[in-house]
């Protein structure tokens, strides 16, 4: 195992950065240096830190001077004592509290009470283009700091967010692969085939690369969940949109924090397959051999991640810098990948604090190797015949490798071993945004922001793989993405009586620009040359026609003015309405332009005068908000009429084969953005000291003009497929987020939150005059191995229907001879797939919930996260595939439960295998221990934590893991043989702060 | 704080002038693809454009293509479902198409009439453009496009007139093809041979490098001996019209007499990699390993009816599919002296090129025997049947096969004349059995050579299964002898009626014109 894992590590590059980069973090430190500090007259100030509802003291609150670093902590009986500039203002924390500030006011001595922040009230939450204290929130958006998001090793800052929000559906299929992705959604499916994923803002630049963002520089997440609060980004903001802000500087003494962890991590799950013995008894034949396949493709990962930062300046400039960089190599031999991420950020005030400048710049490279075939090579380890050894070295068709001559099955090691997939690429993404205070309360911001993806791939498949057509085949891509936006905004603030108002105008343009090249070439005569030498080989001499290059460019604009409108009486009655007014060159010629409004109501129940006595109750907040958003057609130039190469035809005369042109797509001129219009009904509440609060939503959302690739005749049309703003649906959901503080003790303290969320929906049709389909068939098969049935849909859309409906064969029961009896559901005397078949299941749960927990216990700390998923159906092909003793047999191995199986027929898709996916995850416990320090200049804080991530699943699902693609609307709730496998991964964690 | 107001008023203009260069144009950049704008712009491009109606004939070979609905419900060819596994079940298609039970909803089936239908639109909407850009283009070669097109579209309406029989006639490209009216079978008949005979004159006379592949005077010919030889089916007629026959033969005998035509002394050179020379082949469709993206355009008999081991049998790189095979009653039709039949499939102990023995994988320690029988349609095991070899195999093929495809070949000529002299066509038998040519045929076979009393319509179809075997004919043939929809071999019982002899209008085509009758029996 170990060597394997050092050739892995062979011919890998190591990190590169580019000069400049160097050169920006040099000015950085640099301009770190210069800053100076200024001091001024001084008194000394005494009070005491308590609990504002039990009066309690609180013991090592932190009371610093504002814009310093000085400061003190309090004593065990709550007292502190300050030496400070008259009139100075003091800031006072404490984790689980509001942090507070006051003024100091001669030599009186303080008493200063802490608010529990269960329920932050006066938290800020980030709303686009600007942000709004939580009280004050009309529509409904989640926020999430820092401490609420999960630790560990996550791929993608998108896996701290997992179970923690109510309405926002993460889930990772193949969660063990370093190099797999995540799949969210937020209130379920709105669209059939546009994007369905939420837009991602971070710190102001659309569309950022959140695998960008190191997990520990966010410092917060907020989601804006409803139509209402979505609207203001126009054409993007179906699917909800996520707004990640990141650390920053602040004014004070320049600190030094460091975080890293290492972990490692186990399979899971393995599928009950028979092992030698077993399968030897049940007719399988001996090659010789006793393999552990599974065992065979993997090792014990180190994975070690490493974040530095500093931060320091004053209220004229500050900063912040970090420098990251994680290795994650996965439980597969070759995959895995690493990173190193450089980030600075700066915050600058000009002419007395009128002028306000802040910009950041972040630069990600990373090496991601993987194999051409992960997910395959498990399912053959699976399935391989565990007599049959690794190597067979007399043979000189296949490299060395055992192989034994059925279709669909192949050596798992040496698919891995003889292909590579080696990617590397950067990411740079900054802004910089410039802000002027004309007159008290308005103020204009102009911002820029660029974001920048390259990324290089290789492939290569060994000229030895058995049974190869290609003797060779490399791959060479190299792909550009780049977004850059550009926005000028006017806000006015200002408050006269009771009345507060917030006004924003804006303007945004931005430009997607995408590009990619790729090559590949086969018949190597060596595997030396490998993708390197792409040249090498020689199918571009012997096939010359056969299209083995590709360029593609494709570009978009997008345009838009917003503005938005926030009024307050008495804090009372609030008033939220927005409108954006947006364009995009994707669209059709008729319909270039949109308009997007939202309107939104708030009351404060718990501040009118009948609440006043009502001492239990902290706040009452009801909400109503509507609002229009738009989701865009996922590709661009759709609506534009084309021609292409549609085959080729042959000239003897010339011997040469020439393109033949026709019709690739129509004209459709009335392509336009889906449209969601949504209610949202919402209620927040918060009791006993703020110990328990309760947010609850409810919402309908109807989507019209859903867009879908049409089958259109031909004539009268030119190409016979066609996009089309048709269809309708709709759904509906009730979200829950409760929070409680069961315990607050002076040494011990749990916190406690859990989050439910249900939402259905149903399609409303999907055709009109022009375009018709009666259904939708989704789902395919796909898996190769399950002969003839790879066309084979299970799932099916139907008006009326949900999206993820399965649509099979009712099983009944099995002859004596173990044949397969469905149900006929026509009654026409005989069973045929086309006829029989009903909805027998949906694959979206009925509902997902997440708990969170948080015990403190003096120094240490404990907290966990559980999330379940209650209530979808996933169709287990590998059920389908491995549970049959007529598919197995000599050389595939089988489930130990086949045995007991009275199939003795042919796999075939029905009901049968369609499981409860329902299952209950531990995602993440994390035990902390903080070392207390005296007081030093040394060592600020230290803390140190272990982790066990996906600790057990609990489910009554029979696969490898329930937590499949549940939000793919192509691909819903199907678990395909091609896996790979879901680890348990246990984390050693250190924080220091210098 | 003068300064400070200059800042705001750079700004604001900053702001204002990026507001009106950007916002207004939301026009694409198509960056590389080529609109119809662009395309109708430049007339050289037109000869492309006819091009695209050619591309289409690539799919009439494959097995979900004309080629295989054709075959795989006659007698010559099965598609068992193999086990272990539930390789080629594909929703039982195969097994239905070879029992005659396949159903209107087939989605196949769809596909197969969108396919042709394809072929006769672009046709269509080529012929449409020509017109349209017709004063740009020469006078002559405007004539000449036009009218190979006609022809090409001809082609296209013969395969439906066979197949689905009452299908809408189209001749321009406005509507829908389901908002047209049905054409009888008898009136799609005479249309289409209408159309052939007032365009064959614009077409060139000789074969030539230019022309190959593409219609031409000799192909036409041939099409039009094919229609008057099924004429009575077509027509729906009690029995065969002497005047049709004679028009078989009058065309027939314009391509035995052609100078550029000739019966070669191999039976398998029509069939070779490099066939563009053969001088038996009138009507080929060029196929070229690689040019296609979607692999149905894509020639792969080695793929649908090879066994994996073909590796070793033929030494080409790529893996058969071990999909169709020979039906085992129509390995009988051959006496084991045919040359054609150990020429035209594989059976038997199989061996490399170097004559070692090929191992079966699925049967340790066992040489790779291909038998003919079959032992189950639902459970064959992967070595069942035997194996089509007809089209030369290229030792070291690595993808698909770069074999032209053969549609009319001169061989089938002088089996037509023969055919439609013993349905009571003028010309004398003795004359016929007495052409070295035809001669030929029966002498390459190592057969003994046809006289006037051992060539009877019986021994004929039988004699046509062995020569044309897998060239896509059979149905046609059968049908013509009245032996398809009745006919029994392995796997497939007699039926009563002929209804099976047409298939039915695709479900998703006659739902769409209330208008439309289905064919009887469906």
């Amino acid at each position: 195992m170990r060597q394997s894992y050092i050739q892995v590590r062979k011919g890998k590059e190591g990190i590169f950065l580019p000069r400049w980069f160097y050169s920006l973090l040099a000015c950085a430190v640099l301009t770190l240096l210069c800053v100076q500090h200024v001091k001024a007259q001084t008194i000394t100030i005494k009070g005491v830190v308590q609990d504002a509802a039990t009066k309690e003291a609180i013991i090592g609150a932190n009371v610093i001077l504002k814009g310093t670093t000085t400061g003190v902590a309090t004593d065990f009986d709550g007292n502190f004592e300050l030496v400070a500039p008259a009139g100075s203002t003091l800031v006072v924390s404490y984790v689980g509290y509001v942090e507070k500030e006051v003024t100091t006011s001669g030599s009186t001595p303080l008493t200063i009470l802490l608010e529990d922040d269960t329920f932050l009230l006066g938290e800020v939450v980030a709303i686009g283009y600007g942000s709004q204290k939580k009280k004050e929130l009309t529509g409904s958006v989640a926020g999430l700091k820092e401490n609420d998001l999960n630790k560990g090793v996550q791929t993608n800052p998108m896996g701290m967010m997992q179970g923690k929000v109510a309405g926002l559906n993460i889930s990772k299929p193949n969660s063990g692969d370093p190099n797999a992705d995540y799949v969210f959604q937020l209130r379920g499916t709105s669209s059939l085939q546009g994007n369905t994923s939420p837009l991602i803002i971070i710190d102001g630049i659309p569309q950022g690369d959140l695998s960008a963002i190191p997990q520990d520089d966010i410092e917060s997440i907020d989601i804006l969940k409803d139509g209402s609060a979505a609207a203001i980004y126009g054409t993007r903001g179906t699917n909800g949109v996520i707004l990640v802000t990141t650390k920053r500087g602040s004014a004070g003494k320049m600190s030094t924090s460091y975080r890293g962890y290492i972990s490692t991590s186990s399979i899971l799950n393995k599928l009950d397959m028979l092992n030698r013995e077993e399968f030897l008894a049940n007719g399988g034949n001996d090659r010789g051999a006793d393999t552990d396949w599974i065992g065979e493709l993997t090792r014990t990962p180190f994975i070690h991640s490493h974040n530095l930062s500093i931060t320091g300046g004053t209220n004229q400039f500050n900063y912040r810098a970090s420098l990251s960089y994680k290795d994650n190599p996965g439980i597969a031999i070759k995959t895995g990948y690493n990173e190193l991420i450089g980030r600075f950020a700066a915050n600058q005030t000009l002419l007395d604090g009128r002028i306000s400048i802040a910009y950041d710049a972040t630069y990600r490279r990373y090496n991601r190797e993987s194999s051409n075939n992960d997910n395959s090579a498990f399912k053959h380890a699976t399935h391989y015949n565990p007599t049959a050894p690794i190597y067979d070295p007399e043979r000189d068709d296949s490299g060395g490798y055992y192989q034994l001559d059925v279709q669909n099955y192949s050596n798992p090691v040496a698919q891995l071993r003889q292909s590579d997939r080696d990617t590397k690429g950067g990411t740079f993404q900054g802004s910089a945004r410039i802000g002027v205070n004309i007159i008290e309360g308005l103020r204009a911001q102009l911002f820029g922001s660029v974001r920048y993806n390259d990324q290089a791939q290789g492939t290569y498949s060994s000229r030895e793989i058995w049974n190869t057509s290609s003797y060779g085949s490399a791959t060479r891509r190299y792909n550009n993405r780049k977004n850059e936006t550009i926005e000028a905004t006017l806000d006015y603030i200002n408050s006269f009586g009771k009345h507060n108002l917030v006004i924003l105008g804006g303007y945004s343009y931005e430009h997607n620009f995408d590009e990619w090249f790729q090559a590949n070439n086969t018949n190597f005569d060596s595997d030396v040359f490998s993708y390197y030498n792409i040249g090498a080989g020689s199918n571009l001499i012997n096939n010359p026609t056969q299209g083995m290059m590709e360029s593609f460019i494709s570009q978009d604009n997008l345009a838009s003015f917003f503005g938005r409108v926030n009024y307050s009486y008495d804090e009372r009655y609030l008033l939220s309405a927005s409108i954006r007014h947006e364009a995009s060159t994707r669209l059709g010629a008729n319909h270039k332009w949109g308009t997007f409004p939202a309107v939104s109501l708030g009351w404060r129940m718990s501040n009118e005068s009948f609440m006043k006595d009502v001492d239990w109750i902290n706040e009452l907040k009801v909400r109503l908000g509507f609002g229009v958003t738009g989701n865009m057609p996922s590709d661009s130039y759709k609506s534009l009429p084309m021609m292409g190469v549609v085959g080729r035809y042959y000239d003897h005369s010339s011997g040469k084969w020439i393109s033949a042109y026709g019709p690739t797509q129509n004209l459709n001129e009335d392509i336009k953005w889906e449209k969601k219009a949504e209610w949202n009904l919402g209620l927040d509440w918060a009791a006993f000291n703020n110990r328990l609060s309760v947010t609850i939503d409810a919402y309908t959302r109807k989507v019209s003009d859903l867009l879908y690739t049409y089958k259109v005749p031909t004539p009268p049309y030119q190409y016979p497929e066609m996009l089309a703003n048709v269809g309708d649906a709709s759904s509906k959901g009730l979200e829950f987020a409760i929070s409680v503080v069961p315990v607050r003790t002076r040494d011990f303290s749990w916190n406690s939150s859990v989050n439910f969320s249900f939402n259905t929906n149903r399609i409303e049709k999907f055709s009109n005059d022009q375009f018709q389909t009666e259904w939708i068939e989704k789902g395919f098969l796909g898996d190769g191995d399950l002969g003839g049935l790879n066309n084979t849909p299970l799932l099916r859309l139907v008006p009326g229907g949900k999206v993820g409906d399965f649509y099979l064969p009712v099983f009944k029961g099995f002859t004596e001879e173990g044949k397969w009896i469905f149900e006929d559901l026509n009654n026409d005397g005989s069973f045929s797939f086309e006829d029989d078949r009903r909805f027998v299941g949906n694959a979206q749960p009925d509902f997902i919930a997440g708990w969170s927990n948080e015990f403190s216990y003096k120094n240490f700390d404990l907290s966990f996260t559980l999330r379940a998923v209650v209530g979808n159906d996933v169709f287990n092909v590998g059920r389908m595939a491995l549970e049959n003793q007529s598919i197995a047999g000599q050389e595939k191995n089988m489930l130990k439960s086949a045995l007991n199986s009275p199939l003795r027929d042919a796999g075939f898709p029905s009901d049968y295998y369609l499981e409860d996916g329902s299952f209950l995850k531990m995602d993440n416990i994390t035990l902390g221990y903080n070392v207390p320090f005296k007081s030093n200049n040394f060592i600020k804080e230290m803390q140190v934590y272990v982790t066990a991530q996906n600790l057990f699943t609990i489910t009554g699902y029979k696969g490898v893991d329930p937590e499949v693609d549940m939000v793919g609307v192509d691909n819903m709730g199907i678990e395909r043989t091609r896996y790979f496998p879901t680890v348990r991964s246990y984390v050693l964690g250190l924080n220091v702060t210098f | 704080m003068k300064e400070y107001n200059y800042i705001f008023l750079l700004l604001i203009a900053f702001t204002m002038g990026l507001i009106n260069t950007g916002c207004t144009d939301m026009d694409e950049d198509t960056m590389g693809r080529m609109t119809s704008k662009d395309f109708y712009a430049d007339p050289n491009l037109i000869p492309q454009a006819v091009g695209a109606a050619y591309a289409e004939l690539q799919a009439y070979q494959n097995h979900w293509g004309v080629w295989g609905f054709q075959t795989v419900s006659s007698d010559e060819c099965v598609v068992p479902t193999r086990i272990p596994g539930n390789d080629w079940y594909d929703g039982g298609v195969w097994q239905n198409l070879h029992k005659h039970q396949w159903e209107v909803r087939l989605g196949q089936l769809n596909t197969l009439w969108v396919s042709i239908y394809s072929g006769i639109t672009t046709c269509n909407r080529v012929i449409t453009d020509l017109d349209t850009y017709k004063e740009f283009i020469d006078e002559t070669v405007y004539g000449r496009y036009r009218a190979e097109t006609i022809i090409l579209r001809s082609f296209y309406y013969t395969i439906l007139l066979d197949l689905f029989g009452n299908v809408p006639y189209v001749a321009d490209y406005e509507g829908e093809i389901t908002s047209y009216p049905q054409t009888p079978r008898t009136e799609l008949y005479e249309k289409v041979l209408n159309d052939i005979l007032s365009n064959v004159e614009f077409l060139d006379e000789k074969p030539d490098p230019v022309n190959y592949g593409r219609c031409t005077k000799p192909m036409a010919y041939a099409m039009l001996a094919k229609l008057y030889l099924n004429a009575k089916v077509f027509k729906g007629a009690s029995a065969y019209d002497v005047n049709d026959m004679n028009k078989v033969i009058e065309y027939c005998n314009l391509l035995i007499k052609h100078e550029d035509y000739q019966i070669v002394s191999d039976f398998l050179e029509p069939f070779k990699v490099y066939n563009e020379s053969c001088k038996e082949n009138i009507f080929v469709v060029p196929m070229q390993n690689g040019i296609n993206s979607n692999g149905d355009y894509e020639f792969h008999f080695h793929k649908f009816s090879g066994h994996p081991r073909f590796r070793d049998v033929f030494g080409i790189l790529v893996s058969g599919w071990n999909g169709g095979c020979a039906t085992p009653s129509f390995m009988d039709i051959y006496s084991d002296e045919d040359y054609r039949k150990r020429a035209t499939f594989l059976y038997g102990p199989c061996f490399t090129p170097q004559g070692e023995p090929v191992a079966n994988p699925d049967l340790p320690g066992e040489q790779l025997n291909l038998t003919i029988e079959v032992e189950s349609l639902e459970a064959a095991r992967k070595w069942n049947g035997a194996r089509i070899q007809k089209y030369e195999y290229e030792s070291g093929m690595n993808g698909n096969m770069n074999n032209d495809f053969v549609i009319y070949r001169l061989s089938d000529i002088y089996y037509m004349k023969a055919e439609a002299i013993l349905r009571g066509g003028n010309a004398s038998l003795a004359e016929l059995c007495n052409d070295e040519g035809f001669q030929l045929i029966r002498q390459r076979a190592e057969q003994s050579v046809y006289t006037p009393e051992t060539l009877t319509l019986d021994e004929l179809i039988d004699e046509r299964g062995r020569e044309f075997a897998w060239e896509g004919w059979r149905r046609q043939d059968l049908i013509r002898w009245d032996k398809f929809s009745k006919g029994a071999w392995t796997f497939k019982t007699a039926q009563a009626d002929n209804t099976r002899d047409l298939f039915p209008i695709p479900y998703d085509q006659i739902t769409k014109n209330p208008s439309w009758k289905q064919n009887s029996g469906y």
